[in-house]
């Protein structure tokens, strides 16, 4: 039995971080809007959104793989300096700019973008 | 020196988009990483969401990034590092603003290898201390500019507590690895 606890101990310390495909989102709100949020209060949005599982709707401007690193998909928010970066661990060669997503994703706060982290799309 | 709770950075935000001489670069998706050796394993963290400017003109950089962009192997690791040691919620964020040293007119603008001293104020856990390092800077055909930089962070420096659990696990400094690919603004 003790061996048993232990094992139990050791399997949920060696569990990898969740992701959000197959997680309830907490809010589901536009790309445009979520940036917004953080721009006008980012505290607040900080406290509301920040480790939460989110949806966002939005136009995709660009996707970036950068070599060994994660596959990022850009949200367009109508600021040119600005996006929600959403990071995939898988390729997302399908998705072109100009292409409407939605993507569900942890929020991990914002920084000057907003960035979402272990992101599944939404069919 | 302590800094509000929230360091709110919107560096980007007030600068013009054209100035006089070269372009200014930008990145958001630089990378910062560290790793350390304990008795049960390796531990790595990753950021790849690291945003950055980079005046040319006057050497002057600055780099921003989320302390829950970190990411870890496993779900625990990620959680006290969040919790226990950097306390995310009340300091969610590193900023270094600082500049290069010797750099001369028109050094990025053909491709070459270079490299030169940054001194600058990087604050973590809401303190900040003054570091001075070596960076590596390649300007590439495209005209994309790559730098790396180790830093070392030493734990007491930055107000950050070990708990005593981790006290014997835990090393007391670690090296901050930056690799940034800038692209013009």
């Amino acid at each position: 039995m003790l061996l048993g606890g232990a094992w139990m101990a050791q399997r949920q310390y060696d569990r990898a971080p969740e992701v959000a495909a197959g997680k309830w989102p907490s809010a589901t709100l536009e790309a445009t809007d979520l940036l917004q949020e953080f721009m006008d209060d980012e505290v607040a949005a900080g406290k509301r959104y920040t480790d939460e599982v989110i949806e966002v709707n939005g136009t995709v401007r660009g996707v970036s793989a950068p070599q060994g690193g994660k596959v990022s998909v850009l949200l367009e928010t109508g600021n040119p300096l600005a996006a929600v970066v959403c990071e995939f661990d898988q390729s997302m060669s399908g998705l072109v700019p100009g292409s409407m997503v939605t993507v569900k994703g942890y929020c991990a706060g914002y920084n000057l973008d907003v960035v979402l982290q272990r992101c599944a799309l939404v069919e | 020196m302590r800094l509000p709770q929230f360091v709110h950075v919107p560096f980007l935000l007030l600068l013009p988009l054209f100035t006089h001489g070269q372009e200014r670069y930008f990145t958001r998706m630089g990378e910062a990483s560290f790793s350390f050796t304990t008795k049960m394993g390796e531990v790595q963290a990753a950021n790849h969401t690291a945003t950055s400017m980079f005046d040319p003109n006057d050497g002057s950089i600055e780099l921003s990034m989320l302390m829950k962009a970190f990411e870890f192997e496993k779900a625990a690791m990620q959680d006290q590092f969040n919790n226990e040691l950097m306390e995310s919620d009340a300091w969610p964020k590193a900023v270094f603003t600082g500049r290069l040293l010797g750099i001369s007119d028109g050094v990025f603008s053909n491709p070459r290898k270079l490299s030169f001293l940054v001194v600058g104020n990087l604050t973590i856990h809401g303190t900040t201390r003054k570091v001075l390092e070596h960076t590596s800077w390649v300007v590439g055909e495209d005209g994309v500019l790559h730098t790396e930089c180790r830093i070392k962070v030493v734990m007491d420096d930055y107000g950050i507590t070990v708990p005593t659990l981790f006290k014997d696990v835990l090393p007391k400094e670690v090296e901050l690895y930056l690799a940034l690919d800038f692209e013009k603004l």
